[in-house]
């Protein structure tokens, strides 16, 4: 476990020193931009790194690690790279005193409040992650399957299963193996939104600056943000909805800051710049195909402020710009962009790619209607585009606003899930910095543009808010603009705002303790099992009982044959220590026990699993007959069909 | 006189206070899922004081949406 640790360590900081090396040909010229921007190579070389090896079939600790180790040893001997490696480590020191900088800019008040956020934030994740295991349903499906089930195997690919949607495309998924596959255990899986979520607030606090606000009206902006429920929740809920999320708002933040600022003042490389615009737009599509309508948005902003810039100088000297400093590029730099941008497209097309090869559709299994015309033909969802859809899902979100229908939880039932800060003063504020500001009207009609496009596809669901979680920053970021102006105020209205501010911040941090959705109960009963036997399938929030019955009856060195339905949860199947051999068992409905039996055979395993809920009932019925028949199977536990020993 | 009411502090302010108040109903008592979660766990007792209020508020809550939806 020591040296699993040591090679989680050195492959971590391989790739923040590779980030850190890559980072001065990608400089923007403020420093939370090129932070945000660096903490996205790390995602993103390691999300890459990650996919060749689990394409190799060398996804294990030992080949990860000591290839790290190697790498590391390689920079060390030679001078170049030595010399960057101790620039690397002395960086920290100016990285700290100018993190002591922004400390000292901000007001008494803010500094408590931030403070306090900071370390009630950090508390709260800390014991959420490493008390409770993942619980939310499509997790359970198909996320963590695909993560489970990559570890296990130490391969990445697809493996017979009773869900399709193991074939959508799976960057997060890929990152999240990151977290698991070291210590060969899901302990920390649900930390695996943390990159997201550090990089989300980066971002929000990027673009605040890059809109002429102060350091204090960015860090209002960015705890208003990573205090938004929605997104809050989210992080630790191993979905893909944060990483699309924070792609998103760091795209919004390159453009603000590359074309917004005066030209003279711009030390960056706009020309770095587009290229992580476009390696991060890849890398989101691969992740989540809806990346694809938040586009437009993002392209509107960018037309708005090469128009802006047109008007007061000259457009034309923005492609000027990137052609000089195209032909300034050594070798070395021009190499980094076209490997960086190959790398883009490698993870943002692979899934469409692969399933388009191996099933005919790159959107598998997702088929697409357009007004009322299939596209294409579909294994389970249909994409529907349609102005009716599209009207939909307008009195749908304004049926959702306000939060009026149901308390926020993780899934966003009936709920926009944007919390107290953003209804009760973001609003107003965003309102204000509408009229007042100029390049807010021109980022918030980019962000309107996303929202009304993702409106035409979303599915109709109680749940389909959770694609629009960046939605809130532009709020956040109005807020944030809005008490800068207040500077002027009395104090004592300035009191009544910061007394305002704090209750709505407490009361997003209260409903966030447990998720507002997790009974006090439950979590003792998961603080009361060891942790590392903190399975998915003892937690009994969505998973029924008749899971526990694996983790009792079946060894976890034989085959379990098990057979869920479409939206049932294999995840919990492989126990938090990913160690159980699975084998998907196909029951038809005039199948019969001796075929039954025949099957697990055939799959080496004499165990078969089956939950209520999760397998479709006549699967149940068959089995339950053959059991009560005495014929070859009987009924071990609840949901756990086994061959009598005498027919093995 | 539209700047100066502009310029007010007490505008924004009784625009958020007003906001605060419309989001507070009924989500302040959604929020505090954990608060009536503990009651309920850990002292059962006081739950029964509590039971008739939060009866009162889902009956006033589930009026006002339908109010709301009229």
């Amino acid at each position: 476990m020591v040296l699993n640790l040591l090679f989680w360590i050195a492959h971590f900081f391989l790739f923040l020193f590779l980030a850190y090396i890559s980072l001065g040909y990608f400089r923007s010229g403020r420093a939370s931009l090129d932070l945000a921007i660096m903490l996205f190579l790390w995602i993103f070389y390691t999300t890459c790194s990650l996919m060749l090896f689990g394409l190799l079939g060398w996804l294990t600790a030992p080949a990860l690690g000591i290839t790290a180790l190697l790498v590391l040893l390689l920079f060390v001997v030679f001078e170049p790279f030595r010399n960057k490696l101790f620039q690397f480590l002395s960086a920290w020191t100016s990285f700290a005193s100018e993190l002591r900088q922004w400390w000292c800019t901000l007001p008494r008040w803010l500094k408590w409040l931030a403070g306090t956020a900071a370390v009630f934030g950090l508390v709260r994740f800390a014991f959420l992650i490493w008390t409770l295991p993942p619980f939310i349903w499509d997790s359970l499906t198909y996320h963590l399957t695909n993560v489970g089930q990559w570890i296990h195997d130490g391969r990445i690919g697809i493996f017979p299963t009773s869900t399709a949607r193991i074939f959508s495309p799976a960057n997060y998924e890929v990152l999240a193996t990151w977290f698991g596959v070291f210590i060969h255990h899901d302990i920390v899986i649900e930390a695996s939104g943390l990159p997201a979520y550090l990089l989300g607030g980066l971002s929000v606090y990027a673009i605040t600056r890059g809109l002429d606000g102060r350091q204090q009206a960015a860090t209002i902006a960015t705890i208003t943000y990573l205090s938004v429920p929605a997104f809050l929740f989210a992080v630790t809920n191993t979905k893909n909805d944060p990483y699309v999320a924070a792609v998103y708002l760091l795209c919004s933040a390159i453009l603000v800051n590359s074309f917004l600022r005066d030209r003279d003042v711009h030390r960056g490389t706009l020309l770095g710049q587009m290229v992580i615009f476009i390696s991060a737009v890849l890398f989101a599509v691969g992740t989540k195909t809806y990346m694809v309508h938040l586009f437009p948005g993002l392209v509107l902003v960018g037309i708005g402020v090469v128009l802006k810039i047109h008007k007061e100088s000259n457009a034309n000297s923005l492609i000027r710009q990137m052609r000089s400093e195209l032909d300034a590029l050594g070798k070395r730099g021009k190499g980094l962009f076209a490997l960086l941008l190959c790398m883009a497209i490698f993870l943002g097309g692979y899934w469409y790619v692969r399933n388009l090869v191996q099933t005919g559709s790159p959107f598998f299994p997702y088929g697409v209607r357009i007004e009322g015309e299939t596209v294409l033909e579909s294994e389970g969802n249909t994409i529907d585009l349609s102005p009716e859809n599209f009207l939909y899902n307008l009195q749908a979100f304004a049926s959702k606003f306000g939060d009026k229908q149901y308390r926020i939880v993780p899934d966003l039932s009936n709920t926009t899930g944007w919390g107290w800060i953003i209804y009760g003063m973001g609003l107003v504020a965003a309102g204000w910095a509408l009229i007042q500001k100029k390049e807010f009207r021109l980022l918030f009609t980019g962000f309107l543009a996303s929202f009304l496009v993702i409106a035409i596809s979303l599915p109709r669901s109680p749940w389909n808010l959770r694609y629009v979680i960046w939605l809130p920053a532009i709020f956040a970021i109005g807020l944030g603009l809005f008490f800068e102006y207040t500077h002027q105020w009395p104090v004592s209205g300035r009191k009544v705002l910061v007394g305002l501010f704090w209750f709505c911040l407490g009361m997003n941090g209260i409903m966030s303790l447990t998720y507002n959705l997790i009974p006090i109960g439950q979590i003792g009963s998961m603080l009361a099992l060891p942790a590392l036997e903190r399975d998915a399938g003892k937690f009994h929030l969505q998973v029924p009982v008749e899971y526990e019955s694996v983790y009792q009856y079946v060894p976890n060195d034989v085959v379990l044959g098990y057979n869920l339905h479409e939206n049932g949860f294999v995840y919990p199947l492989l126990r938090a220590d990913l160690s159980q051999d699975l084998a998907y068992i196909p029951v038809r409905e005039n199948e019969t026990c001796p075929q039954i039996a025949d099957e697990l055979r055939s799959k080496d395993t004499r165990y078969l699993f089956v939950a209520p809920v999760h397998t479709e009932d006549y699967v149940i019925g068959i089995l339950e007959k053959c059991a009560s028949s005495g014929e070859i199977l009987r009924e071990r536990a609840p949901g756990l069909f086994v061959i009598k020993s005498n027919d093995q | 006189m539209i700047n100066k009411l502009w310029n007010s502090p007490w505008l924004w302010l009784s625009l958020m206070l007003l906001a605060t108040l419309w989001y507070a109903w009924p989500q302040l008592f959604y929020s505090l899922f954990i608060v009536y979660d503990a009651l309920e766990t850990y002292f059962p007792a006081g739950l029964e004081w509590v039971q008739p209020l939060l009866h009162i508020i889902e009956n006033l809550r589930a009026g006002s949406l339908w109010w709301i939806k009229q």
